[in-house]
């Protein structure tokens, strides 16, 4: 005769010889001893209990109502000895112990996500990594696509290649890992601060024990580990401060591509400041005039944008991979990208050949002026307003020849100069010769009769236009010269803005230009001399 | 026990070897046999004793929760008229794809042994 016990396993109820209860409890419980809570230990035996119940119910008939030891017996049989437990739990103790610090120290990695991707699965991944719905960040890609002149596109595709695509499912698990977050890189820091200090540590420590030995190789090693001291320093730096770095770059690297494009494809977005005031073109407008929109103009251009877009690239290209800390780029980024940027050199030295073939050949195109002999055999020059002088302010010295504005289709170039020479007859007259490059003479002489320049004379007085304009030409260098030719005897006043269009006048007292203007100057046999100098 | 054996002896313990490849091999044949379909704890011994795997249930409770904890097995619960209700195991998406893996793994491994072999 035997006591026994009710007990509950898995929630069905079964009569049991105490012994055979004693057995079973002392199974269980050994086998719970094997695992620990982070195993799952819990459902670990909720599950071996379920299954105990099973094989117990299987053996309980109307015949026989009680459980016994023998039945315990081949239960344990069939489930397996404790030992063979301690097995799997052990090593998965072991396991746990020797992963458990890596995974502390490791955080999440950054990767795409096949799974999820719209485009790349650029989004998904920055979101796992950062822990946020990647929604947001698709519509964040899509504004600044649409406002900042599609340079969001160039950063997009950017990451697409920097960033490896979890492809085992063991990256896909560190891609969802650990978040990071301003606690976590605050521990990383930490423990590189740790790791900094070990290091410094260890460094002073061999320093000291350098002690021993001759006096040359001590000196040797210590300069050697020193040096090795600050690389080893400079690296901890570079980790820890890595990621500002990255981010340092990657701010930079945006505005840089937000100027560019906005350069690029702006209206009056390049700004000129010069003395006389502030002019604004647009690349658009500049490239056109130069190169005359051909296939040339576009070359050059993209040419450009490779010389300085490039660079830019790069600079998005450190700064991601320091910032998440991505170790090894795709091979041959760096080689294709130089090799880009070289292509990108050789077309515009290509076009820049070919623009200079554009300004070979010189064009003059001459004109005589009859002008209105004046009454009293004076003749008053003065300059007309002056369309670089946008805030009133005159400069004395500036250099007027490079004075340039731009309209729709207008160009304004104040590459102009008069001479005053002695007339070989009893007239005033002008000699007027435009100049201009081109590819050939029949071109250079069109383009510099296509000059605008203008001067309007009413009796004696002469008011001269200080620039002289071009419309829907191309660029090659125009400029206006005038001589004006004096007779003898007679004089010309210049008037005190006449600096700006004067060029090397000759006369008797070697006088400068800038200080020949608010004079008379009378046209003598030796030449021009001053009247009114006092 | 692993442990134990590494620290204790310094020769090699035949049945720890043996127990080690059956080991290594035990996950594998697990979602193996997930991939044919979803199965409970016993249905897989059965399986796994029919293909001559030597191995007590007790070893693949803790084995099949790790799996689970994973994410490459779920389970569903179904009542049984033979006692508690029943956790039948599948495999997860990512279970099959991590499945794939092994797959490959398992044929490298074995090109690897029959070469050496020769």
């Amino acid at each position: 005769m035997k006591k026994t016990v009710t007990v509950n396993i898995s929630g069905i109820a079964f009569t049991i010889d105490e012994d055979a209860h004693d057995k079973l409890s002392h199974y269980l419980n050994t086998i719970r001893g094997y695992f620990s809570a982070s195993d799952g230990r819990d459902e670990i035996m909720a599950d071996i209990e379920s299954r105990i119940a099973e094989m117990l119910h299987a053996k309980v008939s109307d015949k026989k109502h009680v459980i016994n030891i023998s039945d315990i017996e081949e239960v344990i049989a069939l489930m397996g000895k404790p030992e063979q437990f301690a097995g799997e739990a052990s090593s998965e103790k072991t396991e746990e112990k020797t992963s458990a610090p890596a995974n502390e120290s490791r955080t999440k990695r950054i990767f795409r996500d096949p799974d999820n991707k719209v485009l790349g699965g650029v989004c998904s991944g920055l979101g796992y990594y950062f822990g946020f719905d990647p929604l947001w960040l698709r519509i964040a890609f899509a504004v600044i696509f649409f406002a900042g002149f599609g340079s969001g596109l160039l950063v997009y595709i950017l990451l697409w290649i920097i960033i490896p695509k979890a492809n085992t499912t063991s990256e896909k698990l560190e891609m969802k890992g650990e978040s990071v977050n301003v606690s976590n890189i605050g521990k990383a820091i930490e423990e590189e601060m740790d790791d900094l200090k070990k290091k410094v540590n260890e460094f002073s420590e061999k320093a000291k024990n350098i002690n021993a030995g001759p006096q040359v190789d001590k000196a040797k090693n210590f300069i050697s580990r020193v040096v090795e001291g600050i690389l080893q320093l400079l690296k901890m730096l570079l980790k820890t401060f890595g990621k500002i770095f990255g981010i340092a770059l990657l701010i930079a690297g945006t505005v840089l591509a937000i100027v560019f494009s906005a350069l690029m494809l702006g209206e009056k977005a390049i700004i000129s400041i010069t003395p006389e005031g502030i002019h604004s073109f647009s690349w658009s407008g500049i490239t056109n005039m130069i190169f005359g929109s051909s296939n040339l103009s576009v070359l050059a251009t993209i040419g450009l944008i490779i010389i300085l877009g490039i660079p830019i690239i790069g600079i998005f290209y450190a700064g991601i991979k320091l910032l998440f800390g991505i170790k090894n780029g795709l091979r041959g980024v760096g080689v294709a990208l130089t090799a880009l940027w070289f292509g990108g050199v050789i077309v515009c030295g290509v076009s820049a050949l070919m623009l200079v073939s554009d300004f070979s050949e010189k064009g003059n195109y001459e004109k005589k002026i009859i002008l209105i002999q004046p009454a009293n055999n004076r003749l008053y020059l003065h300059v007309a307003d002056d369309i670089f002088k946008d805030n009133g302010h005159h400069s004395k010295h500036s250099s007027h020849n490079f004075h340039l504005k731009i309209n729709d289709d207008s160009a304004f170039f104040g590459n102009v100069k008069l001479d005053i020479e002695k007339s070989e007859n009893d007239s005033f007259y002008l000699d007027m010769n435009f100049i201009a490059r081109g590819e050939s003479s029949k071109e250079a002489i069109e383009l510099a009769k296509n000059i605008n320049y203008g001067f309007a004379q009413g009796d004696s007085l002469i008011n001269f236009n200080t620039y002289y304009s071009i419309t829907n030409q191309k660029w090659r260098n125009q400029y206006v010269k005038m001589t004006l030719k004096v007779p003898e005897g007679k004089s010309v006043y210049l008037g005190e803005a006449m600096d700006q269009i004067i060029y090397d006048v000759r006369n008797t007292t070697n006088t400068l230009d800038y200080d020949m203007v608010d004079k008379t100057w009378v046209m003598t046999k030796q030449g021009l001399e001053c009247g009114d100098c006092k | 026990m692993l442990k134990d054996q590494k620290m204790s002896s310094e020769k090699i313990n035949i049945e720890n070897t043996q127990a080690q490849m059956r080991k290594g091999v035990l996950e594998y044949c697990i979602l193996s046999i997930l991939a044919n379909g979803e199965a409970y704890p016993s249905e897989i011994i059965e399986i796994l004793k029919k293909a001559k795997l030597i191995v007590v249930e007790g070893t693949l409770y803790p084995l099949l929760t790790r799996l689970k904890n994973t994410g490459f097995l779920a389970y569903r619960w179904e009542e049984s008229k033979q006692g508690p209700p029943r956790k039948y195991y599948q495999l997860t998406a990512l279970g099959k794809k991590f499945l794939k893996e092994l797959d490959s793994t398992w044929e490298e491994l074995e090109t690897a042994v029959n070469l050496t072999r020769r």
